[in-house]
């Protein structure tokens, strides 16, 4: 069961290089939205590779440590971590509920078609 | 542990601002708002709630009880629907921000250059080809 949970957090990871690559792909359609996306997605992302306490030989150095102060680290690590998902959040909620920069140019696109081709 | 704690409760906060957030903007995005809200309820519900299952006091006493292979079973299951819950919320979220919206999926008026909408696909030389000899490719 601890495979399925690691398992999960590379499917997790995989999802968001996914998203990155997304956002690059269609940067030219979207700038605005993709530009928040990448930072929204890459956010998180950046905060797991940088902080890798799960790795075996960071673990052996932190169990080595006082007590104290790797509680200290791990908890730094986790609220860094959690801190970084919740920006990941604002930055998702404004790119979808937010207005679109690229949908005004679509709207200023769309009614000078309308006003072109009813006449 | 306090900072660790309270770092969650932000998170838990902000998914649940952000569903609130959504719901009073629904009328104008309805889609988008559907997506959004199963985007932020699935990690609240799976990550954040899921995790306060095993304090209640009967689920406690009850993983106490078990052999240590079923506690790891549970506490493996937990871990597993909470990463890809947010996963899932992650694809969520990629389909409200890159997917059609939701004034741009009216169905093409008749009569009206263009369809009527901005995204309607004009046809493809084989359509055309179809068109010009009176035959329909969907028969």
């Amino acid at each position: 069961m601890r495979l399925a949970g690691e398992l999960g957090a590379y499917l997790n990871q995989a999802v968001m290089v996914a998203g990155i690559v997304i956002a690059i792909v269609r940067w030219r359609h979207h700038p605005r939205t993709s530009r928040l996306v990448a930072i929204a997605l890459a956010l998180p992302l950046f905060v797991t590779l940088v902080l890798p306490l799960h790795l075996p030989f960071v673990w052996q150095w932190l169990e080595r440590m006082e007590d104290s102060r790797r509680n200290l680290l791990v908890c730094l690590d986790s609220a860094l971590w959690k801190t970084a998902r919740a920006a990941s959040y604002i930055l998702l909620l404004v790119v979808t509920l937010g207005p679109r920069g690229d949908q005004r140019r679509d709207d200023s696109q769309s009614r000078d078609r309308a006003e072109g081709g009813v006449s | 542990m306090l900072v660790a704690r309270m770092a969650s409760y932000m998170v838990a906060g902000v998914l649940a601002a952000g569903i609130v957030l959504t719901i009073a903007r629904w009328q104008r995005h309805p889609r988008i708002s559907l997506l959004v809200v199963i985007a932020l309820g699935l990690p609240l519900l799976f990550d954040f709630c899921l995790s306060y299952v095993f304090r209640v006091p009967a689920v406690y006493g009850w993983l106490q009880r078990v052999t240590p292979a079923e506690r790891r079973l549970a506490f493996g299951t937990h871990q597993a629907l909470g990463q890809v819950s947010r996963a899932a919320s992650y694809v969520l979220f990629l389909v409200a921000a890159f997917g059609r919206p939701d004034d741009q999926r009216t169905e093409p008026q008749q009569g009206v250059p263009g369809g009527g909408t901005s995204h309607v696909r004009p046809p493809g030389r084989l359509q055309k080809w179809w068109r010009e000899r009176g035959l329909s490719p969907n028969r």
